[in-house]
């Protein structure tokens, strides 16, 4: 008994250090005090797991079983394919579109092929994660589950990661579609472009399709936890509501930042009541439009790898605070 | 710490439903009782008398409004005695899309098991339960039979020191009524507990020890089998073929005699054992056929009518 009650003090001690040097490095990300930002996110995300594992002691087997189960619950799931084929059938249409110039064709492709992919796995992300606890809750399997020893906080997180890993898992097979559909046409393109003596760099291209299909997955991962929490305390039906209303209202994040910091002294155009709710949306609203660089890539903007990192990093903490307060109001559910 | 033998104890538990903004609805109401370990306990009621909520109480999946309990020793919700208890709802529900070894598969994980063990504790429980031939149907496919049977198995699996099982007859046809039935019997019989909730009094007569009937969100009455049966009974002698003139023989001894019922069958109540035997000598003296001479033994059924209509009553 001395040598638990030891032990679990050194735990208590060493979760409490990681806990405090995590919180360190989210201040040092968030103040870009060491120009380390991407390096500091990841390090205070990796601290603050492992205080979080410390303090917490979760049946890690639990979890991944109900995360594998709900993943191949959730992939027969007719809706699901439904909207993949939709996907597809938009990839593929992608590159269909005649344009005046080889490049804009491309841009075409590029938008239609990746705002597909996008648009597809935010439906599922959110119905999906919308419906898998409410789900589990009408078919009352969760009452058995939840009368094995799992607690509830880790039942929550098995679904999220399962809700997660199935929009990854669909993202994926879009993803793939659209490359094939990208290889066949973009080569047609380059050669279009060079015979009026026009260079397209497709290597360029590939690199930032990667990178926006890496947002994309982060995006659905904070898409998929809005459902998710939402769904611990409402319906299925508002959940998805919900998060929609969320997602359209995180494209708009800079616009809420222009009027919560609008300030010109000649123009009294914006009531301060609006500036106040612009500023709480700004601050609390996940910011998607971030995570959708169509433009950039189009517009042959440079696509850093340390912007991917730090607006993914952005996305897993989001994702972790919603997902902590779903474990919070599931654990007051009754069945 | 919870007393040594005592599988589960209530104090007060309450469970008050809110129904609308001001409405309430009591699910059940200041139960006060305690299950000894190794016991088969049933608790029964009619539909909606607090059964299930008691269970969904004891789960940890219903949270009571005041009161408390303890479930083997420990507070409810406690993931430490989940380990060590099965459940078995009433309607099972599972995953569809999968089988029955990939549903045990699935839950036993959840308890910790894998590997050999586990794949040996799953084909000896579809064994235990009759689905070992029918393993491979996909549970969407199975009748609310088979359903239940994988139920069983499911709560099994971690080899429980308590079993709760809500209505776990209801659905099955007679053969698989007896091989639930069985299957309890052999539960208790490792010195294991079982809580059972059921409104089916038949079936749950020959099995439990021990009995608690609630109604309305009330416990009403509760005690051994023995003790609800047998309480203020005599004796009684079941006999066919009884004459007129047997009738005005025995009428000294059995003031009330009852007509007989359509097989011909008459149930003579005496005070004692001696009269009862009195009674049967002189029916057997004069022809009739004397089917059962024991103990006025009341049915389940009958306590249980008695206290529900006492209720209504009040």
């Amino acid at each position: 008994m001395g040598n638990d009650g030891g032990a679990s003090l050194l735990v208590r001690v060493i979760g409490i250090i990681a806990a405090l040097l995590g919180l360190g490095c989210v201040v040092a990300a968030y103040m870009d005090m060491f120009s380390q930002r991407l390096l500091f996110a990841v390090l205070a995300l990796a601290l603050l797991g492992v205080a979080a594992v410390l303090f917490t002691r979760p049946n890690l087997r639990a979890i991944y079983r109900v995360a594998t189960a709900t993943f191949f619950e959730a992939r027969r799931r007719r809706f699901l394919n439904v909207v993949m084929i939709f996907a597809v059938i938009l990839i593929g249409l992608s590159s269909f579109f005649a344009s005046l110039s080889p490049s804009a064709e491309l841009n075409m492709m590029l938008d239609v092929g990746l705002g597909s992919i996008r648009l597809c796995g935010m439906l599922i992300a959110v119905f999906l994660g919308s419906r898998l606890i409410a789900d589990e809750i009408d078919r009352k399997t969760v009452d058995v589950i939840l009368a094995k020893p799992v607690r509830r906080s880790e039942f929550v997180i098995g679904k999220f990661l399962g809700a997660w890993i199935t929009v990854i898992a669909f993202l994926l097979i879009m993803g793939a579609a659209f490359l094939i559909v990208y290889e066949l046409k973009a080569p047609l393109l380059v050669r279009k472009a060079q015979a009026v003596g026009v260079q397209l760099s497709l290597a360029e291209t590939r690199g930032n399709v990667l990178k926006a299909t890496i947002l994309i997955m982060f995006e659905m991962m904070v898409l998929s936890s809005v459902a998710i929490t939402v769904s611990t305390v409402a319906s299925w039906i508002f959940s998805a509501v919900a998060s929609l209303t969320v997602y359209f209202a995180g494209q708009l994040a800079s616009y809420f930042h222009h009027m919560a910091t609008f300030n010109d002294p000649h123009v009294q155009l914006i009531n301060p009541t609006i500036k106040f709710f612009s500023w709480i949306m700004y601050r609390i609203i996940p910011h998607f439009e971030n995570f959708d660089i169509r433009e950039k890539i189009m517009t042959h903007d440079p696509v850093y790898w340390e912007f991917i990192g730090l607006t993914a990093m952005h996305g897993v903490l989001y994702s972790l605070v919603l997902v902590a307060l779903a474990c919070v109001f599931f654990s007051y559910r009754e069945f | 710490m919870g007393a040594i033998g005592i599988a589960i104890r209530t104090e007060g538990l309450t469970k008050v439903y809110r129904i609308g903004v001001r409405g309430t609805h009591v699910g059940i109401g200041n139960l006060t009782m305690e299950v000894p370990e190794g016991e088969i306990f049933g608790l029964v009621g009619p539909n909606g008398a607090g059964k299930t909520t008691t269970l969904k109480l004891l789960l940890g999946l219903l949270f009571p409004t005041s009161g408390s309990a303890e479930v083997l020793g420990m507070p409810l919700g406690s993931s430490a005695y989940k380990a060590r208890i099965g459940y078995v709802p009433d309607g099972p529900y599972f995953y569809d899309h999968l089988n029955a070894p990939e549903l045990l598969r699935f839950y036993g994980t959840l308890f910790g098991l894998r590997g050999q063990v586990l794949e040996e504790r799953i084909a000896q429980l579809l064994e235990l339960v009759g689905m070992a031939d029918r393993a491979h149907f996909r549970v969407q496919e199975y009748s609310k039979g088979m359903r239940q049977r994988v139920a069983v198995a499911q709560a099994l699996l971690n080899d429980p020191d308590l079993i709760f099982l809500d209505e776990p007859t209801a659905g099955l046809d007679p053969m698989g009524a007896i091989q639930m039935r069985n299957i309890i019997l052999n539960v208790r019989s490792r010195g294991k507990t079982v809580f059972l909730c059921s409104h089916l009094l038949k079936d749950m007569e020959p099995m439990c020890d021990r009995v608690a009937i609630v109604n309305q969100g009330e416990l009403k009455l509760t005690g051994t089998i023995g003790e609800l049966l047998q309480a203020g009974a005599g004796y009684r002698v079941r006999a066919s073929g009884v004459s007129p003139a047997l009738r005005a023989k025995i009428g000294s001894a059995v003031p009330a005699i009852p007509d007989a019922d359509e097989n011909g069958v008459v149930v003579l109540k005496t005070p004692d054992q001696k009269q009862a035997v009195e009674v049967a000598g002189v029916l057997v003296g004069g022809g009739a056929q004397v089917l059962e001479v024991g103990p006025d033994r009341r049915t389940l059924e009958e306590v249980f009518i008695d206290v529900v209509e006492g209720q209504a009553g009040d």
